[in-house]
């Protein structure tokens, strides 16, 4: 009797013990969670604050209201930002999707002199800082004219050229596909074309949603490129750079909330197309060990 | 026809190594070809080369009579079941037997009728409209054999088909090759690591070790006279029993002498010997644990071996013991026990000592330097 | 230090095995980085062997070439021609041709323009009606971009003509053996099979040639040129200095003039351990949270997760801009502490240099750990199950459990990652640029520079505000060999990294 109190004492214990761990794993992700989520808020409720334009002390808005949209929509060249960026994003998803697969299947599934070379040059190509080859790439684009005013096809230029060099998690993909799928299929008949069009492409569904997906968001932060290249022309910004400016001393107390109304333009629609398809992402990340 | 002529086909890799070193085999048509070795011994690689999956560093390759070297894989009309089985996921069975043949631009109606065919051959017609992922291992190792055969190739290769299933299915599917190579004639070659799958199913068997080939024979040949100590020990279960002997010559014929029993070597390994003109004092003598009879004490010529282990395996025993007590000389004999009563079952299992006797038309003798069969012309030494 | 045989140290408590293992590893270390560093000047040998190869394997195609061969050395494709593989030769020959033409016309003014990269920047006329105007004449700007391009285009050319030859060799040797050569037909045919490869690869390597390599290859010479603001095409020109910006910035005397070198090695220093403090301390809160999240029993992971995973998706420019506004000195943090009476009057988050590399390590903990979070569980759910079950049946507990099986299994799997991510910080252009741009700024700095300003942020700004390009090319370099060395070092003491395959 006794010895089988203390079992049950010992049991009680550990499964008290477990409650209160689990307890404090909940107020930890939880206060983890509303931490994250607070920027988001404030962005919301700076956007559809109607009372100033400027950074004021308090969070909730006194007077709700439209009136931000309005002068982003109306007043500036937002929806130029918008519509260049809106026209890279669509580009850069397709052209960038088609070089990072082709480079990705090369180099994972064929065999050829040079390939150990050219994935390590490429490594180190990689290490250089990618703003020092931009200097260069500005003057070579402001040659042929593809600056300032003309800056959208310079930049899709710029983002889909060297997207080669972001093949890994592709590869890694194609790595994970049995190469006797490839060898059934060129014995069954088919050229490498055929085996990448007809079997490896129709098996590669999630890396080639992930690629489009990353290809078609990442122009929507970029900064540090589209700055340079559009240097001085406004109306060929891209959001982020226009963005920018409105943070700056001198916009800043006329812009705020605007900048928050244009921001949140801009990150519902990327936001809602990213949780949509979160599952590849979370699939592209992990290696397909976490279905999202 | 389809003769396959490998002449001195090599396989070095880029880092040096060489996987497979002066092949030469002539594949007759129709014939059924098992290549079988441990891992790594090149067998793979052989036949990939056959297949025109791995580039051939030295020889030709003629299939038909056409060196067929730099042909891709496509264009040497070959069908090859995979170990992994490599169905398509994506489609459905239908299409992943229809695939060769729409590639080949052949008529809808001639492929549909080709499909059904195949699946009628191999009892998968029900299963036609499912996605491989649907499939048991062994339903999918038939939509593998039938992708390969609805093209009627002229060589059709497997690479150790059976090894991903468990041993009953194997056992199962091993018969049903048999009889598919009884409706199909064609040219087989089977790749394996499993010697009772190379005995079973190949009309000859290349034994290859190391990148070398050890031996090319029918099952029999090399069951009863392995070229060398490698051959000798891979081919049969139990392991064949090895014993330094002592040989010496009696007149016409020479005797082999372990410890103090005398065991007359019989007349074609004489001859042989004779023919050899300088013969080896010291041998390695090869026995299988079948042809180890068990005889009372003290019968003359025997040899006194204590024992380990007793496996009782219901229609026989296999008995581990140690030859003279020496625990470094193992040796299993392989003893029929179908007409032994209860009693007299028991009283084997229970001897912790045995007397054995060989049977003398079976042995072979080896050199011990290289592992040489001495009576088999032209052996191959073991690879250091 | 002594090292023990296998036996002794399996017989070692397991605290003291540790312990000897860190000796080794740090008594190794010397050894290890030294062999690193030495496979440099081997590759470089190799490097040279392999051109030393190539030249020998012209001399032998020439020696051993017949008449066909020996012509085409000078004329492209006259071997193909009369070798039935007209459509090879054809486009030899105009490759040929438009060189010839090419280098007639340009390529050799271009080139010897790059000796000095120009002489007169500026000439004042008179114009027909007698008024002043200013023609600009030599732009050392576009003198050297077009010299780098014809470079290019030479070793190009170089490559195409060595194919020429080499083919030529080829059939030669196969129509000596009888063997027909491959028609053009076959050519083409065979790019969508055998030389898929060359189909996939030719239009991404011709971008990362034209938009990467071309690029360093360029800003590399600027880096021994004076290209800066007080040297500006097409007013005035640069010249050609050599190693005079790399002794501004590496002098070791720090004092009056040697300011650049003193910027620059505080802001290495600060990159470095901005960059090691963000990676480990990501990684490690990031497995942490994934610990957390995916422990049983606890519910709602998906919510968790989706939560974090958002701040993925909004632009960072939205949010960090926004986050390092709420951290203004009159920001809304700032302005709620004060209503709370916390504080009495506002703290600098962003404008005192210590708390300004503090905030922007936290803040990018926000911008991280959601990111860390997502490969660490994919890595935790990689780990066998039955790794734990035989832990937990060895009776290790849940502390015993992550130090003996998840850490060390999480680090081998994850070690190039680690590498990746400590590179990608040291590039970490953003969190930087967004939420500080560096600031704030000190007198103490050359070149604009300001507390938690990275290298890539002062690039950027030397660039940008200074048009100081000759620095921005020497510091984008010299980010470069920092990188490199600790790759090559991390590659070659982990012993996770050695083989592609086993990573895949």
């Amino acid at each position: 009797m006794a010895e089988n109190n203390t079992s049950d004492v010992k049991y009680r214990s550990k499964s008290g013990r477990e409650r209160f761990t689990r307890t404090m794993i909940y107020i930890f992700l939880t206060l983890l969670c509303v931490i994250w989520l607070i920027p988001f808020f404030y962005l919301v409720f700076q956007a559809f604050r109607g009372e100033s334009q400027n950074m004021v002390t308090y969070v909730i808005p006194k007077q709700w209201s439209m009136n931000n949209f309005r002068i982003l929509f109306n007043e500036t060249n937002f929806l130029h930002w918008y519509k260049n960026t809106l026209i890279i994003a669509l580009f850069n998803a397709v052209l960038q999707t088609v070089i990072v697969l082709s480079v990705a299947y090369a180099l994972s599934r064929m065999r050829f002199k040079g390939r150990k070379l050219l994935m390590n040059v490429m490594l180190v190509l990689g290490m250089f800082p990618g703003f020092l080859s931009m200097i260069a790439t500005y003057f070579l684009l402001k040659l042929v004219g593809l600056t300032s005013e003309n800056s959208v096809p310079g930049l899709i230029l710029v983002y889909a050229a060297s997207s080669g060099m972001g093949y890994y998690i592709a590869k890694g993909f194609f790595d994970t596909i049995p190469r006797s799928l490839d060898e059934a299929a060129r014995i069954d008949g088919a050229s490498r074309s055929r085996v990448f069009f007809r079997i490896i492409m129709p098996m590669a569904k999630p890396i080639i949603i992930y690629t489009i997906m990353m290809a078609f968001i990442a122009p929507w932060g970029d900064f540090m490129y589209a700055s340079l290249i559009t240097f001085g022309h406004e109306e060929a910004y891209n959001v982020a750079v226009g963005l920018y400016k409105w943070l700056d001393k001198e916009h800043i107390n006329n812009y705020f909330t605007v900048f928050c109304a244009g921001g949140l333009f801009v990150s519902v629609p990327v936001t809602v197309l990213f949780m949509a398809l979160q599952r590849y992402y979370v699939e592209g990340v992990t290696g397909g060990a976490v279905k999202g | 026809m389809a003769d396959v002529k490998l002449t001195n086909i090599k396989k070095q890799y880029d880092n040096g190594f060489v996987a497979v070193h002066d092949f030469n085999l002539e594949i007759k048509h129709e014939e059924f070809i098992v290549l079988v070795g441990p891992s790594g011994c090149g067998k793979s690689t052989t036949l990939r080369m056959i297949a025109g999956l791995e580039d051939i560093s030295g020889g030709t390759l003629e299939i038909d009579g056409n060196v067929v070297n730099d042909m891709e894989p496509k264009d040497r009309d070959i069908a090859m079941v995979f170990q992994n089985y490599a169905l398509y996921p994506h489609m459905s069975v239908y299409e992943n037997i229809a695939f060769g043949l729409r590639l080949r631009k052949v008529p809808n109606k001639e492929i549909h009728q080709k499909v059904l065919e195949a699946a009628e051959i191999l009892g998968i017609t029900e299963l036609l409209g499912r996605k491989p992922k649907q499939l048991s291992g062994g339903q999918r190792q038939r939509v593998a054999i039938g992708r390969a055969i609805v093209r009627v190739p002229k060589v059709f290769l497997m690479d150790e088909p059976l090894s991903n299933l468990d041993a009953k299915l194997r056992n199962q599917m091993r018969a049903e090759i048999i009889l598919l190579r009884e409706k199909i004639r064609t040219t087989f070659v089977y790749v394996t690591h499993d010697q009772t799958e190379a005995m079973t199913l190949g009309d000859r068997i290349v034994i290859m070790k190391d990148g070398y080939v050890m031996q090319v024979g029918t099952p029999q040949e090399l069951f009863n006279h392995p070229a060398n100590l490698f051959v000798a020990g891979f081919i049969g279960t139990p392991q064949m029993n090895f014993f330094d002997a002592e040989l010496k010559k009696h007149g016409n014929g020479y005797t082999a002498k372990i410890d103090d029993a005398v065991i007359n070597v019989p007349e074609y390994i004489c001859t042989a010997l004779d023919e050899r003109g300088e013969v080896p004092k010291n041998v390695k003598l090869g026995i299988r644990p079948e042809n180890l009879m068990i005889v009372p004490n003290d019968t003359p010529n025997s040899i006194i071996a204590s024992v380990r282990v007793n496996e009782m395996m219901g229609s026989e025993i296999h008995i581990h013991a140690d030859f003279n007590g020496d625990p470094s000389k193992k040796i299993i004999a392989r003893v029929q026990i179908a007409d032994m009563t209860d009693e007299e079952q028991r009283e084997l299992l229970g001897s912790s000592t045995l007397n054995f006797v060989f049977r003398e038309r079976t042995i072979n003798l080896f050199d011990p330097e290289d592992g040489r069969n001495l009576a088999v012309r032209d052996a191959v030494a073991v690879p250091k | 230090m002594t090292r023990l045989d296998e036996l002794d140290y399996l017989g070692l408590p397991p605290a003291k095995q540790r312990l000897y293992n860190i000796k080794v590893f740090f008594a190794d270390l010397p050894k290890k980085c030294g062999s690193a560093l030495k496979k440099i000047p081997s590759a470089i040998g190799h490097g040279f062997a392999g051109i030393g190869g190539f030249f020998k394997d012209i001399g032998h195609t020439f020696a051993d070439g017949d008449v066909k061969t020996k012509l085409s050395f000078f004329i492209m494709g006259f071997g193909q021609f009369f070798r039935r593989q007209i459509g090879r030769g054809i486009i030899f020959l105009i490759m040929e041709a438009v060189f010839i033409v090419f280098m007639a016309m340009f390529g050799f003014g271009y080139l010897a323009d790059m000796r000095n990269l120009g002489t007169v920047a500026v000439e004042k006329t008179l114009n027909d009606y007698g008024l002043e105007v200013t023609v600009y004449k030599d732009n050392s700007l576009k003198i050297l971009l077009y010299g780098v391009l014809t470079i290019f285009f030479v070793v190009g050319f170089l490559w195409t003509w060595y194919l020429n030859i080499k083919q030529n060799y080829t059939a030669q040797k196969l129509i000596e053996e009888g063997i027909r050569p491959k028609a053009f037909k076959d050519d083409l045919k065979s790019l969508g099979d055998e030389q898929y490869y060359k189909t996939l690869l030719a239009v991404p390597l011709l971008g990362i040639t034209v938009f990467t390599v071309i690029p360093i290859f360029f800003m590399i010479l600027v880096a021994f040129t004076n290209y800066d603001y007080a040297h500006l095409p097409p007013e005035s020109l640069f010249s050609w200095v050599g190693f005079e910006n790399f002794q501004t910035i590496l002098t070791t005397d720090i004092s009056g003039s040697g300011k650049f070198a003193y910027t620059f090695r505080e802001i290495l220093i600060w990159t470095l351990i901005w960059a090691l403090v963000a990676t480990f301390s990501n990684y490690f809160l990031g497995m942490f949270v994934a610990i957390c999240i995916n422990r049983k029993g606890i519910k709602f992971k998906k919510v968790f997760r989706t939560i974090l995973v958002m701040t993925i998706a909004v632009p960072q420019f939205v949010s960090l801009l926004l986050v390092s506004k709420m951290f203004a000195n009159e920001g809304i943090v700032n302005s709620i502490l004060l209503k709370l009476g916390a504080i009495t009057e506002n703290i600098g988050w962003m404008t005192t240099p210590t708390m300004a590399k503090i905030m922007v390590l936290v803040i990018n903990l926000w911008v991280g750990i959601p990111y860390l979070m997502l490969i660490t569980t994919g890595v935790l759910m990689n780990i066998p199950a039955d790794l734990y079950e035989s832990a937990k049946i060895d009776g290790a507990s849940g502390i015993k459990q992550f130090t003996k099986i998840t850490l060390p299994y999480m680090l081998f799997v994850t070690g190039p990652y680690l590498l990746t991510s400590f590179t990608a910080n040291i590039n970490n252009f953003n969190v930087i640029y967004l939420l500080t741009a560096g600031a704030p700024k000190t007198m103490e700095y050359d070149g604009g520079a300001g507390k938690t300003d990275l290298l890539i942020t002062w690039l950027y700004t030397l660039t940008i505000t200074n048009n100081d390009y000759k620095m921005a090319a020497v510091i984008g370099i010299l980010v470069f060999l920092v990188i490199a060395v600790i790759s090559l070092v991390v590659y070659n003491v982990s012993p996770a990294m050695k083989n592609e395959e086993d990573f895949q």
